[in-house]
């Protein structure tokens, strides 16, 4: 009998605790319904919703290089590469951020932006494609969202019967995605994940894959310049070592038997199309666009 | 004579209330965050095809006349992000900017083209 008790009790709470029977019924437990929503992936709609304002946040901050050419070229690279993706259920995008900070970002929702500075660093389009492939798998696999889950900090509080997010929940989660890929870092696991499958993004879709680490290895001997800081400073507090970095990939290249191979690396069609004619305006302050 | 105690309701909803917690802290998706990771020493790598010698000066996208500082936008000496910059909040353009994103596609015969041309692989399509 006792147990009984004990048994009908639980599965009452626990009945109690659903999130959709709780704010109506029982005022002042909603935060309940916010527990329950951190347990969940974000839905298609709702990854689409916050990558379009994380990258609305990146472009107030940074600004967007929209050099026709240059915005087409990364674009035609990055679909490249992206056919290979193993998520194909949503559409990949590729944007220019108009900063001298050599980094590139992936939100939720397929959205990738690199930097100009990160452009004018890049010898050839092999390495811009190894790149593009390590974004392609961040954005593909949720590294943002699950980061942000760990650490608890994923919740949507959605409105009962709606499927929309409030729009200032859906800038308080722009907020928390920009500050993790400006000011935070991703797990060693999800960087590693993203070098070795981005790599073999690249690979597949024909690119030469040495380049991708040649460049690593260049930023890792550049970061040790005190007046390369400024530019490549959050790239190098963001990931993983460089040098271990290059090792895991030299490792992934002698093992796939690629450093036996010749591709192309296609520095000449990279030169051709990164152009920077003109300075483009800063972005105007804010609450003046 | 043996009194036979009954069950307090209070007791039985304490303990109820504990399992629950008990539940809802071991679900999937509330894991703890990983444990701090290893700090790796630092090791040299091997030589790259890429040769440098003496000083590394990363390139600049800005034409000569532009001073060193110019166009970070928000970004400290060290490389970190400053607050003011993080605290931006993005206005209607910036929207309409990444709307515009989301809206351009690569067309297939175009992206055919430019595969074909770099001498790199088109995925083949499932029949």
């Amino acid at each position: 009998m006792k147990r009984l008790l004990v048994l009908s009790s639980l599965l009452l709470l626990l009945g109690l605790l659903q999130p959709a029977a709780a704010p109506a019924q029982f005022p002042g437990i909603d935060k309940v319904v916010k527990v329950a929503e951190a347990q969940r992936a974000w839905s298609a709609k709702e990854e689409q919703a916050i990558g379009q304002a994380t990258g609305a946040k990146l472009v107030a901050i940074f600004g967007l290089y929209e050099e026709p050419r240059a915005v087409k070229y990364v674009n035609l690279v990055g679909a490249s590469v992206a056919q290979y993706a193993p998520r194909q259920d949503m559409k990949y995008h590729f944007g220019i951020l108009d900063t001298e900070m050599v980094n590139a970002f992936a939100t939720p929702g397929g959205y990738v932006l690199v930097t100009r500075g990160l452009l004018a660093n890049l010898e050839d389009e092999a390495e811009l494609a190894g790149v593009l492939g390590h974004e392609v798998i961040h954005t593909g696999e949720r590294h943002i969202e699950k980061e942000l889950r760990s650490r608890k900090m994923a919740a949507i509080g959605v409105e009962a019967g709606t499927e929309q997010i409030p729009f200032g929940e859906l800038a308080g989660l722009a907020d928390r995605v920009t500050n993790q890929l400006l000011a935070g870092k991703l797990s060693r696991d999800k960087e590693n994940e993203a070098d070795t499958r981005g790599l073999e993004l690249a690979a597949a879709a024909g690119y030469d894959p040495r380049a991708f680490p040649e460049f690593l290895g260049f930023l890792g001997q550049a970061s040790d310049e005190a007046g390369n800081k400024k530019a490549v400073g959050n790239l190098d507090a963001s990931h993983p070592k460089f040098s271990d970095r290059v090792k895991r990939l030299d490792e992934q290249i002698g093992k796939r038997g690629w450093d036996k191979e010749e591709r192309p690396r296609l520095a000449e069609r990279y030169q051709e199309n990164v152009v920077f004619p003109e300075t483009p305006a800063e972005p105007a302050p804010p609450g003046q666009d | 004579m043996t009194v036979r105690r009954t069950p307090r309701p209070g007791l039985l909803l304490l303990g109820a209330l504990l399992a629950a917690a008990l539940l809802l802290a071991q679900a999937p998706g509330q894991q703890q965050p990983p444990p701090e990771e290893k700090k790796q020493e630092k090791k040299e790598d091997k030589p790259r095809k890429r040769v440098f010698t003496g000083k590394i000066n990363l390139r600049s996208s800005r034409q000569e006349s532009e001073t060193a500082s110019y166009g970070f936008k928000g970004v400290g000496p060290d490389g970190r992000m400053e607050q003011a910059a993080l605290e931006r909040q993005p206005g209607e353009t910036d929207y309409i900017k990444v709307a515009r994103l989301a809206i351009y596609q690569t067309k297939a015969e175009e992206l055919a083209a430019f595969l074909a041309q770099g001498n790199l692989r088109a995925k083949e399509k499932k029949p």
